[in-house]
């Protein structure tokens, strides 16, 4: 390790390629997953050879999602299979090694970060194999009716700051970064089953070609392609036909005798619009290298929509960072015409042109600086988290919770899902995570509701009497679909539960029917949560110094993570392959550590040109077709990068005709033309995408009788944008309609001054009608 | 070798460093290999002080980065009770067009982002127009 001073390179390269490719002893990674719901089973197995002349250890760092309980952990040796124990990290290590010493084989799984694992596999003799299966569980995120599987496959570079600590000795970098190089000799094979063929709607993959099996239950999707370079997230989005509003189970705790029982309540929050921002805004965003190419565009592009939405004298500033950061202004301004005039000016210059990712500087002062009113900050933060404090990053926020709240947004090929979720968590925020090739604008404009609410704070389980709840505080939001687990000593369960919590200052309750589970592993997704829960309760640990109440806490983990078979950060999974005396290893095994792929588009790295690439399944269509297709380049930038790529997809048969452009374009144009000041402004482009064009609004206009002609052509595009938005894009409604608030506003107040008619037709039904009109000759919407 | 000998185990408990961690220093080249073959293998006393060292310097609050330049003579050791010395500086490459690089250190860049990503501008505006023309 030579990067002793971090915060600059972070790659290692051990050398040249060449010399290397006999040396990899992993042969190939294998997921198998199950999913029912939200919930989802997935086993990973990573398979070992030892193909040189004397015995190896081998080392694999490798990346999980950052909410799974790890319940499982064994080694299949030749015939025989080996379960894993929890045990103290330490105390694991030394079991570990210990058989080492003896000539056994050992293998030892360790979490670095609750999305970074390393894997210890021991003396592999010479053409010994290994396959290695760990299982995990996990409640996947759902936003109304569609639910996010996401299997991340590569650890990304991430920044440290120079004085970042090191972790109970050890270096930070050398516990959270594999050893990197361009290529590697094994790949990924995937197949996920999703449960429930009645009630999906469609499954599709943003991030990879995939296949789909629709005819049985389960559905079966599997990665195109045999072997999968490991250098990117696997996203796929199931949606279903119906989102469930509110569900709760019950379980019994298990063979144990521990005599506890177990709950797990979903709730879907009603969405309710907000009456606008608590507090002020702060808009920041990551100029960081690793987010050069279609991020930083498609990043400043949502973020300038948001902007134009922001109700009239809202404070708001505009921050970026990179390695440095800079802002708009010293303090937060009120939004008039003028500053979003500036702050869109400032936005449409930023490149991502500011070196490494140092988050920790400009979050000090929106952490620190005095508020414009009584309410909390709320920072829109869009980055791809490549950030390796995020302990230090927590502890700011945690501090600062109440008074400033982060809604963060992932973006990239392989984003931090725990800086990203991790900083919502502590702050009383939201997160959401953006895969390459799916549009940023929609799901950053989602978070627009979020940040214009209070928030819904205070959630408890009641109706369980010594019902011990986790997470234990979370705040969530109107329209999200929260999860909360309980556990309690005894066993018969409730017929219901109630969950109480507050929006604003009002006190809400929701009633939710309990269900028996059948084996369901809500037991471990309860300790997953209540690890968290001490995890990120605050205090990075990992100190030398640390007092008398660290160490409690400690223990405490242990006993949790030892009880309910469940990793965290204090321990490990350990197996012990006891070998006959014949079949030892002598001599000392080389240490071998695996090479990783860097992310795709990392600084640029294979800089993406076919965004758009993806395999659809859809359910609307009885068959599948497969076909080989030129992915069309989106977002062309870098000629002299590009390469432009086939690629096999399976999509539905017949072939949608061509839709130009895309529909959803046109939404994100459209809520572009909005002005700072209420209203909008149609060009004759835009109109003509309505099927209008900028001379009929004119003639329109004219007919309105306003004495101002460039305000009645400003009350006509406005009454038809939003007639527009309502006939083409219903779906999209939570979106949009907080945004545009302030232009409807707006158009009320102008129709209160005097009826409005264009041809004797009032305003509002001339444009619903104009609108109905346009969507006819420009074909029906997708979906 | 004379002097005592000790297993990991013996060595561990003498200096309260984990068996992980002497092995993970001994990998990384801040501790000698033990004597014999393999892990099996025996610790002396130098072994034992190296690793004291190795803890008081961590004690006061000095990173491994920097431990292994102090041992190495490279640095000097701090005082006890000496804040921990900034042995190296960190500084930033940016990238104005491939071949044209602006370095800033590390701290300044924290305290003046807005005049690095100013001058980042301006360079990159210039360079450009020169190599346009």
């Amino acid at each position: 390790m030579t990067a002793g001073t971090a915060g600059l390179s972070v790659v290692r390269r051990d050398g040249e390629w060449a010399g290397q490719e006999a040396a990899v002893p992993l042969v190939g990674v294998s997921v198998q997953a199950d999913l029912v719901g939200r919930g989802v089973r997935v086993e990973v197995t990573q398979t070992f050879e030892n193909r040189e002349a004397g015995p190896v250890e081998a080392v694999y760092r490798f990346p999980l999602p950052e909410g799974a309980a790890l319940t499982g952990f064994r080694a299949r040796v030749g015939e025989r299979v080996f379960s894993g124990e929890v045990d103290e990290r330490d105390r694991a290590f030394d079991r570990y090694d210990r058989a080492l010493e003896q000539g056994h084989g050992a293998y030892l799984l360790d979490e670095e970060r609750p999305n970074v694992f390393t894997l210890s596999v021991g003396n592999l003799n010479p053409g010994a194999r290994a396959a290695l299966t760990l299982t995990y569980v996990e409640t996947l995120e759902a936003a109304g009716p569609e639910v996010r599987f996401t299997l991340p496959t590569t650890i990304s570079p991430r920044y440290l700051p120079a004085d970042a600590p090191d972790e109970d000795g050890v270096p930070a970098a050398d516990r959270l970064h594999p050893t990197y190089a361009d290529r590697v000799p094994y790949g990924l094979t995937l197949a996920v089953r999703v449960h429930g063929r009645e009630g999906l709607a469609a499954v599709e993959s943003p991030s990879h070609p995939v296949t789909c099996r629709l005819g049985a239950d389960p559905v079966v999707v599997e990665l195109a392609s045999p072997s999968t370079r490991m250098d990117r997230d696997f996203v796929l989005t199931v949606r279903h036909a119906a989102a469930a509003p509110r569900r709760a189970w019950a379980a019994a705790g298990g063979q144990d005798g521990h005599g506890e029982s177990f709950l797990q309540v979903d709730l879907a929050l009603p969405a309710e619009p907000g009456d606008g921002p608590p507090g002020e805004v702060a808009f920041l965003l990551d100029c960081s290298g690793s987010m050069q190419g279609s991020s930083i565009d498609q990043a400043r592009r949502a973020l300038g929509i948001f902007l134009r939405g922001l109700p009239a004298g809202a404070p708001f500033n505009v921050y970026r960072f990179g390695s440095g950061f800079e802002r708009l202004w010293p303090a937060a301004r009120s939004a008039t015409p003028e500053a979003a005039g500036q702050a869109l000016a400032y936005l449409a210059k930023a490149d991502a042109d500011l070196g490494g990712t140092e988050l920790l500087a400009p979050l000090q002062e929106l952490c620190s600086q005095p508020l414009a009113g009584p309410g909390p900050r709320s920072v829109v933060l869009l980055t791809d988290g490549q950030v390796g404090n995020e302990a230090q990053v927590f502890d700011l926020v945690r501090a600062a919770a109440g008074r400033v709240r982060v809604f963060a947004v992932g973006i990239g090929h392989g984003p931090n899902d725990h800086l990203v979720r991790g900083l919502a968590r502590a702050s009383g925020g939201a997160a959401a995570l953006i895969a390459p090739g799916e549009r940023i604008e929609p799901r950053v404009l989602a978070l627009f509701g979020k940040v214009m609410s209070p928030g819904v704070s205070g959630l408890r389980l009641q109706g369980v009497a010594g019902l011990d709840q986790a997470p234990a505080d979370l705040v969530a939001f109107p329209g999200e679909t929260v999860t909360l687990y309980g556990r309690w000593a005894g066993s018969a369960p409730p017929a219901s539960v109630t969950v109480a919590g507050r929006v604003g200052g009002e006190a809400r309750t929701w009633e939710v029917a309990v269900a028996a589970a059948e084996a369901s592993p809500i037991r471990e997704l309860w300790a997953r949560a209540a690890i968290r829960d001490r995890e990120e309760g605050g205090g990075a640990g990992g100190s030398r110094q640390e007092g008398r109440k660290a160490r409690g806490a400690r223990a405490a983990l242990v006993e949790l993570s030892k009880r309910y078979g469940v990793v965290c950060r204090e321990t490990s999974f350990v197996v012990v392959e006891e070998r006959e005396e014949a079949d030892r290893t002598t001599g000392q095994a080389v240490l071998r550590k695996v090479p990783v792929p860097v992310t795709r588009g990392w600084h640029g790295r294979d800089e993406d040109v076919a965004n758009s690439c993806s395999g659809v399944a859809s359910f609307s269509t009885p068959l599948e077709v497969r076909e080989e297709a030129a992915i069309a380049p989106r977002f062309f930038r870098r000629k002299e990068r590009g390469v432009l790529g086939w690629a096999a997809f399976a999509r539905p048969a017949p072939a949608p005709p061509p839709q130009h452009p895309d529909p959803d374009e046109l939404l994100y144009d459209l809520l572009g033309a909005q002005q700072p000041s209420g209203g909008f402004e149609l060009d004759d482009a835009l109109a003509r995408r309505l099927g209008a064009s900028a001379n009929g609004l004119r003639r329109a206009a004219a007919s309105l009788g306003h004495p101002a002609p460039r305000a009645a052509y400003a009350l006509i595009s406005t009454a038809l944008a939003l007639a527009a938005l309502e006939a083409r894009f219903p779906a999209e409604r939570a979106t949009w309609a907080p945004l545009v608030q302030k232009s409807r506003d707006w158009l009320a107040a102008q129709e209160a001054k005097g009826r409005l008619a264009v041809d004797g037709h009032p305003l509002a039904a001339w444009a619903a009608a104009r609108a109905q009109l346009g969507r006819a000759t420009r074909g029906k919407r997708r979906r | 070798m004379d002097g005592t000998r000790y297993t990991i185990d013996e060595l561990g408990a003498r200096t309260g460093v984990s068996r992980r961690n002497i092995r993970y220093y001994v990998q990384e080249g801040l501790l000698e290999p033990p004597a014999g073959r393999g892990r099996g293998g025996f610790y002396y006393d130098s072994h034992v002080e190296r690793l004291g060292r190795i803890r008081a310097l961590q004690d006061q609050g000095l990173r491994l980065a920097t431990i292994r330049e102090v041992l190495a003579g490279a640095a000097p050791a701090p005082e006890p009770g000496e804040p921990a010395p900034a042995i190296r500086e960190a500084w930033a490459r940016l990238e104005v067009i491939p071949g044209l690089e602006l370095h800033v250190r590390h701290d300044v860049e924290l305290t003046m982002g807005g005049v690095v990503g100013e001058l980042m501008r301006l360079a990159r505006a210039l360079a450009t127009r020169g190599g346009s023309r």
